[in-house]
C-alpha cells in the first residue's frame, strides 16, 4: 500500500505556471495537510489528483493506480472540492441520493449519511438555499458516502460551525487511526490543522518548500513552557546556555530546545511545569511564514490615496 | 483500465442517474410539465373539433397533437441532459464520481434516446386515453387506422430531434445558447431550407434526416444533414468535453 503518491506535477494555465514539478507523499493511516497562500496550487493538485484538469506532466496515483484507472473511483476516494458543486433546484436528499445512485449505494447509506452530518431535518430543502456551512456537509456526506480509503478535501472547515469542526476533526483522526485511511486536506486555518495532520506539505507559488512530519517538525529543538516558576527555569536556561525568550506577552516561554531535555532540565531543578508545548504554538504558522510567500501580498494598512 | 463488462455497467448507472436528474430537477420538470400541458391542451381541441366535423373519433387527431409538442419538446430533452451539468458547475461532483469523459458523453446521449423512445410511448399512451375518453364521452365510433400509420414517423421524428439536441447541446455546453439553437434549428432553419426549391438546401435541412429514415427522402441528403447537424457537433463535443477544464 503505497498510499497517495504525486511525482512532478507540473501544470500551466495559459504562460503562467501554476505548479511546477511538485512531488509528495500522503502515506496509508495518516492525515497530510496540504498548506499554502492563495494561489499557491493547492486546489490544482487536487483537481490534478481527481483528473478534473485533464493536460498535465507527472503521476498523481492512489496505490499505484490512476483515479481514471479505478473502477468506481467514488467507491475508493471520497472528494470535497467546491461546496456548491450540485444543483440548486434540487432537494438535499435528491442530490446525495443521486450521488449515491451513480456509485452504486442504496437508500439505507443514504439515509444514514444524512443521518450522521444533520442533514436529515433539511433533506427536502433545495441545495439552492442553504448556507455555506449546510452546502459543506452536504460535499462531506458526499465525499464519505461510499466508506472511501482515502478523502481529498480542499478547505473543508470554511464556513462550518464548531461542533461540525469537532466532528470532522474525530472523524479525519478516526478514519486514518481505526479504519486506515489516508487524507489530503488543504486548509488556511493552522492551528486547527496542526492540532490533527500527522504530516505537513507548504507549498509556496506551486512549488513544495516543505514535506515533513508534524512529529519531525516538533521535534526541531524548540518548545514552548508555562512554568510555575518561571523566572527560575530561565535563569536554569541562561545557566546552561540555552536561548530562550519569553512568547504570549510573557505567559510562556519559547525555548531553543528539545521538549525533553527542557523537561528533564524543569525536573532535576524542581520547577513545576504546567504546560509544555513541543515546537511551540503556532508551529505551523511561524514554519509557514517563513518559507511561503504569497504571489497576491496583502498590504499591511489601508493606503490613503492621493488626489 | 477497465473492462467492457464493467464500463457497460458504469455507463448504464450513470445513464439511469442522468434520466432521474431530469425528473427529479425543478427546471427540467418545468419544462416537461409545460411540454405535456400544451400538448394535453392541444389534443383536447383537435380531437373536440375533428369529431365534430367528422362526426367520429379519429386516434390520429390527438396523436398528431401531441407528436407536435414532443417532436419541439424531445430537442430540449437532449439540451437539458448534455448541459444542465455545466450549467450548475455539478459538472464537478459528476466527474468526480464518474471520471472518464466518454463513458459519461455516451451515457448521456444513450440517457436522450431512452427519454425519447418513452416520451413517444407516452404520447401514444395519452392519444389512446384521450381517444377512449371522446368515445365513451362522445359515443361516437373510434378510427385508428391512420394513427397507425404514424407511429413510426413519430418515433423517428422524437429520437432525430433528441439526438441532433444532443449534438448542438454538446458542442455549445451551454443550456441557454443550446436551447435558443435547438429553437432556432427546429423553427427557422428547418422550414427554410425545407421550403427552399430542390438543391443544396435539402442537403442542409435537419428535416431530411426524419424524411429519409420515414421513407420520404433521399439518402445523399440524409447523410450531408447527419454530418452537418449530428456527426461535426458531437465531434466538436466530444473534443470539448475532453480537453475542458471542470471548475
Amino acid at each position: 500500500m503505497t498510499g497517495i503518491r504525486v511525482r512532478g506535477l507540473s501544470k500551466g494555465y495559459g504562460n503562467a505556471p501554476a505548479l511546477q514539478n511538485v512531488s509528495f507523499d500522503c502515506p496509508v493511516g495518516q492525515i497530510t495537510g496540504l498548506v499554502g497562500p492563495n494561489g499557491s496550487g493547492k486546489t490544482s493538485i487536487l483537481r490534478l489528483l481527481s483528473a478534473l484538469s485533464p493536460s498535465h506532466l507527472g503521476t498523481a496515483t492512489f496505490d499505484g493506480r490512476r483515479y481514471l484507472d479505478l473502477e468506481t473511483p467514488g467507491l475508493e476516494v471520497g472528494m470535497l472540492l467546491d461546496a456548491s458543486a450540485h444543483h440548486p433546484g434540487r432537494s438535499v436528499e435528491e442530490t446525495v441520493r443521486i450521488a449515491g445512485i451513480t456509485i452504486g449505494l442504496g437508500r439505507r447509506r443514504i439515509r444514514e449519511v444524512l443521518e450522521t452530518m444533520g442533514l436529515s431535518a433539511v433533506g427536502r430543502r433545495r441545495f439552492g438555499t442553504l448556507s455555506l456551512g449546510m452546502k459543506q456537509r452536504v460535499g462531506l456526506a458526499i465525499a464519505v458516502l461510499g466508506h472511501p480509503r482515502y478523502l481529498l478535501l480542499d478547505e473543508p472547515v470554511n464556513g462550518l460551525d464548531i461542533e461540525a469542526i469537532r466532528w470532522l476533526r474525530e472523524f479525519l483522526i478516526s478514519f486514518c487511526r481505526h479504519d486506515g485511511g489516508t487524507v489530503l486536506i488543504s486548509s488556511h486555518l493552522l492551528r486547527e490543522l496542526e492540532s490533527y495532520a500527522d504530516r505537513v506539505v507548504i507549498l509556496s507559488r506551486g512549488r513544495v518548500v516543505v514535506e515533513e512530519s508534524m512529529v519531525a517538525l516538533r521535534s526541531m529543538g524548540r518548545c514552548e513552557v508555562v512554568a510555575d516558576d518561571a523566572t527560575r527555569l530561565q535563569t536554569v536556561l541562561t545557566q546552561r546556555s540555552i536561548n530562550w525568550s519569553p512568547s504570549a506577552g510573557g505567559a510562556r516561554t519559547a525555548v531553543d530546545a528539545d521538549s525533553r531535555m527542557v523537561a528533564e532540565l524543569a525536573m532535576e531543578h524542581g520547577v513545576l511545569v504546567t504546560e509544555l508545548v513541543p515546537g511551540g504554538v503556532g508551529l505551523l504558522e511561524r514554519l509557514y511564514m517563513s518559507v511561503a510567500s504569497s504571489e497576491f501580498p496583502a498590504t499591511t494598512g489601508w493606503e490613503r490615496s492621493e488626489c | 483500465m477497465l473492462t467492457a463488462q464493467t464500463a457497460a455497467q458504469r455507463g448504464f448507472v450513470v445513464c439511469v442517474t442522468e434520466i432521474r436528474k431530469v425528473v427529479v430537477t425543478r427546471s427540467s420538470q418545468a419544462i416537461l410539465m409545460s411540454v405535456v400541458a400544451l400538448g394535453l391542451l392541444i389534443s383536447t381541441a383537435m380531437t373536440v373539433v375533428a369529431s365534430r366535423e367528422t362526426g367520429q373519433i379519429d386516434l390520429s387527431a390527438p396523436m398528431l397533437s401531441l407528436t407536435l409538442c414532443v417532436g419541439f419538446g424531445s430537442p430540449l430533452i437532449g439540451v437539458l441532459i448534455m448541459t444542465s451539468d455545466w450549467q450548475s458547475r455539478e459538472v464537478i461532483t459528476l466527474f468526480l464520481l464518474e471520471p472518464r469523459r466518454g463513458l459519461v458523453f455516451v451515457a448521456k446521449v444513450v440517457a436522450t434516446l431512452m427519454l425519447a423512445v418513452s416520451a413517444v410511448a407516452a404520447v401514444i399512451f395519452f392519444s389512446i386515453a384521450f381517444a377512449l375518453c371522446g368515445v365513451v364521452a362522445a359515443g361516437m365510433p373510434l378510427v385508428y387506422v391512420t394513427a397507425l400509420a404514424e407511429v413510426v414517423p413519430l418515433l423517428v421524428a422524437c429520437v432525430v430531434g433528441a439526438i441532433t439536441g444532443s449534438a448542438l447541446a454538446s458542442a455549445i455546453l451551454s443550456t441557454p445558447l443550446a436551447v435558443i439553437a435547438v429553437i432556432a434549428q427546429t423553427v427557422l432553419v428547418d422550414p427554410v431550407l425545407s421550403a427552399a426549391p430542390t438543391g443544396w438546401s435539402s442537403y442542409l435541412a435537419p428535416s431530411s434526416i426524419s424524411d429519409y429514415l420515414t421513407g420520404t427522402g433521399r439518402p445523399g441528403s440524409a447523410a450531408a444533414a447527419c454530418i452537418v447537424w449530428v456527426l461535426v457537433p458531437f465531434a466538436l463535443g466530444w473534443w470539448r468535453i475532453h480537453r475542458r477544464e471542470i471548475q
